[in-house]
């Protein structure tokens, strides 16, 4: 069986800097954004451990702002070097996808 | 005057009265875990922090705490202390000294007034305490031996807590027994070799600007570090 979460792990961080380019937001609302396209078994503690890693590289930056649940939230928002970071996550994802689009295109001998 | 740290830890405490019984023992396991790493003392605290909100929405939500962060709980912190913030050498160095003031102070102290010194000083006015040889040696195990303790409660903080913790209880225990047995040894052997003979004022006084000094430092760099989270 396939192990997903290799693959995962290097594309998850593109597509959480492209939810906190789009708007400045929530580790929750993150979270709930990939679940919406498409990334299943996401948990917020599957992308937490990533945010704490995009902060540290500065590429996103934080501030906490009060909640109408309880405890205030941290809010993230995207650095100019992390839309460079993004820019060139998404030339390289469309280089690989049609890479691998086109290999797995490929007619297995024994189906010819 | 607290530190923006001492600050935040007094939130975070406060914070996790509001848990139930079960995800406070999750999250306790987690935090004394972290604590093991070599995250900085400051982002800890965030991260607790962080950790509180996502467990308490999702109570909020009658959701599990596996459904927020999965049921590896250890895998979970040890992405954390891969991809978190480490401590700097000069917040190692602070820790360093602090530990090292701190736990020299009240071993000193515990020597002036547990050894019988303290009536030697209101008597005769004796004012010249005697460092002996068991008191330095069994000062240098016992602060090795708070640290190992430490190492092994928050290395072993789900191992400990967990359905088979027997084993860890004991081993921690056995070495316990075997640690204050040498220690007993130490000071009954070495304890009447005088090394030296000190105002007794003097060390009070060092180890007391010591302390002032480490603990200024301290807050000061943790108001630093707290700058950098907004």
């Amino acid at each position: 069986m396939f192990d997903q979460s290799q693959l995962m792990r290097g594309t998850l961080e593109g597509c959480i800097l492209k939810v906190i380019a789009a708007e400045t937001t929530y580790g929750y609302e993150i979270m709930e954004k990939l679940l919406r396209y498409g990334f299943d078994d996401i948990r917020e503690g599957t992308i937490y451990p990533l945010l704490v890693r995009l902060e540290k590289k500065e590429l996103i930056t934080s501030e906490v702002r009060p909640s109408p649940l309880g405890p205030s939230r941290k809010y993230y928002s995207i650095t100019q070097s992390g839309r460079e970071m993004l820019n060139s996550f998404a030339v390289c994802w469309k280089s690989v996808s049609e890479a691998v689009e086109n290999i797995m295109g490929l007619e297995e001998q024994g189906n010819e | 005057m607290s530190n923006s740290l001492e600050k935040l830890r007094k939130e975070n405490n406060g914070n996790d009265k509001l848990l139930t019984k079960e995800n406070d023992r999750i999250m306790t396991d987690m935090v004394v875990y972290l604590r093991s790493s070599k995250l900085c003392d400051y982002d800890i605290e965030i991260i607790r922090r962080e950790l509180f909100g996502m467990i308490y929405e999702a109570q909020i939500r009658l959701e599990p705490i596996s459904q927020v962060i999965g049921t590896d709980y250890k895998e979970f912190c040890n992405q954390l202390m891969e991809n978190g913030r480490q401590k700097s050498t000069y917040e190692r160095i602070l820790e360093w000294a602090y530990i090292g003031v701190v736990g020299a102070g009240v071993l000193f102290l515990i020597e002036v007034f547990f050894t019988g010194y303290i009536f030697d000083l209101m008597k005769n006015r004796q004012w010249n305490m005697p460092i002996t040889t068991g008191f330095v040696l069994s000062a240098f195990v016992i602060l090795g031996a708070a640290l190992a303790v430490y190492w092994f409660f928050t290395k072993y903080s789900f191992e400990l807590s967990g359905t088979g913790s027997f084993r860890y209880q004991m081993g921690f225990i056995v070495g316990f027994t075997a640690l204050f047995v040498g220690i007993g040894m130490i000071k009954y052997l070495l304890g009447d070799q005088d090394l030296f003979r000190v105002n007794v004022a003097f060390p009070i006084i060092l180890l007391g600007a010591s302390y002032l000094l480490v603990k200024i430092l301290g807050d000061k760099y943790a108001d630093q570090m707290s700058e950098t989270h907004r």
